[in-house]
């Protein structure tokens, strides 16, 4: 299959899903496609979609590809939507949805711990909006349910997966209380290179 | 708006007055509540005369601005009263040295401040529209694409049982709240029957009556009569009925 094949064949499979195509599901489709060479097609394809003016672009969350409108076009597909304002979300649900995202998998009681009042409901609301979801529950008195974000997440906050997730200032705030105050500082500002893998190693390690 | 009390003790705005008793720096205890109250309610029922009603509204505002700060002097010296609980039991809270609250201040700072990160985000996706959701659906995509199964929580349960409910084909009953009760008509007939003394059967229905109601009426009338409190005369064969009460009868 010669390339201008294959990148047809992409662009149609996106044309048709109203939600993220995962990587996999396009090398499924296509057998003979490395996906490598999907990557490579998708971005020429949005080269020329740029070349080109378009309307549209390929965009790259949740784990897959999906076509979206250029965002200079919002006010009129808004209009056509009839759409209100995308509902927001809180600034209390929102530091709420950064903790779990961060920390995940985490505890109710370890949110509040961080935000110092009760999440009930900002908990509801992410819980509702399908942006977090029980992902279990820890193995300590009373068993609570441990929180995590989902693919809805990611999909609504433009991310390609967590590990893209804006790095957060100090990786040392998962030390332990008891460490002496010393050992904080060499390890301080995490390598902007790659925010997403420091935070990574460091979910996981808060649960003791 | 300004507010400055007048106490043994302090004389000046009140808010330092509730920063310095948290702190400690003044012992509420020698602060009279009830003057500072009393000043306070004089001040608000004075308020109405002294200003003019066009701007009501502007001053309830500013004259309710003390009442949150009363307040709390009023919880600080409440919680003062309170017996302190035994030593042991608050163990785990007392000692949080300074580097302990640094810290938790700090992390909760990055979250706030990855929080307004991630609003940005969301507002910035938001400007992006895709097809309608749903139209197609990815049959095990997901699953593909998780790698290993998850566990369904209550919410996806709760979800997967809304679409359960909506492809339900039974139709629902509606239950109907009874507009016309037998004992209702009866009173109704009752105090017809006190006031007039008899009344012609026809008259007790009206064409414009629902069904429901006729039969109730009736029933009501029927159990009228097996009560004895009225009774059905005719006078002549083929005449009008007429519904007497009983007494007169």
């Amino acid at each position: 299959m010669d390339d201008q094949q294959a990148k047809r064949i992409i662009e149609a499979l996106l044309f048709v899903f109203g939600q993220p195509l995962p990587l996999k599901r396009i090398t499924e489709v296509v057998p003979d496609l490395e996906p490598v060479k999907v990557r490579a097609l998708v971005q020429t394809l949005n080269g020329e979609y740029e070349a080109g003016g378009r309307a549209f672009r390929i965009q790259e969350i949740a784990g897959g590809y999906q076509i979206v409108t250029d965002q200079q076009l919002a006010p009129w597909v808004k209009r056509a939507l009839q759409s209100p304002k995308p509902d927001a979300v809180s600034a209390a649900a929102l530091e709420t949805l950064a903790i779990i995202a961060y920390r995940q998998p985490v505890t109710k009681a370890e949110v509040e711990a961080v935000r110092g009042v009760d999440v009930t409901a900002s908990l509801d609301t992410l819980v509702e909006r399908r942006f977090v979801r029980i992902a279990g529950r820890k193995d300590s008195p009373g068993r609570p349910f441990l929180y995590g974000t989902t693919a809805e997440f990611l999909r609504h906050f433009g991310l390609k997966s967590l590990e893209a997730l804006p790095p957060m200032a100090l990786p040392s705030i998962q030390e332990p209380v008891a460490a002496p105050a010393e050992s904080a500082g060499p390890q301080e500002p995490a390598s902007p290179a790659e925010p997403g893998a420091s935070q990574a190693a460091s979910v996981g390690f808060h649960e003791q | 708006m300004r507010y400055d009390v007048e106490a043994d003790l302090y004389e000046g705005p009140l808010p330092l007055l509730v920063e310095l008793a948290r702190l400690n720096l003044v012992d509420i205890f020698l602060v009279k509540l009830f003057e500072l109250t009393q000043s306070y309610l004089q001040q608000v029922k004075a308020a109405p005369l002294a200003r003019g009603e066009a701007q009501a509204g502007a001053d309830l505002n500013q004259l309710s601005e003390p009442l949150p700060l009363l307040g709390n002097l009023v919880a600080l010296k409440a919680r003062g009263l309170l017996p302190r609980p035994a030593a042991p039991e608050e163990d785990e809270e007392v000692p949080i040295s300074l580097e302990e609250l640094e810290r938790r201040l700090k992390e909760y700072e990055q979250f706030k401040t990855v929080a307004q990160l991630l609003a940005q985000l969301h507002a910035l996706q938001h400007e992006h529209f895709t097809r309608a959701p749903g139209e197609v659906v990815l049959e095990g995509a997901e699953a593909a694409s998780a790698g290993e199964p998850v566990e369904v929580g209550i919410t996806d349960l709760m979800s997967a049982f809304a679409k359960v409910l909506e492809r339900a084909t039974a139709s629902v009953y509606e239950v109907q709240v009874e507009p016309w009760t037998v004992e209702a008509k009866l009173q109704e007939l009752k105090m017809v029957l006190t006031v007039k003394r008899q009344v012609r059967f026809l008259d007790l229905f009206t064409p414009q009556q629902d069904k429901l109601e006729l039969v109730v009426t009736f029933l009501a009338l029927l159990e009228l009569m097996r009560q004895r409190l009225a009774r059905a005369i005719q006078e002549w064969e083929f005449g009008d009925i007429f519904i007497v009460s009983h007494r007169d009868g």
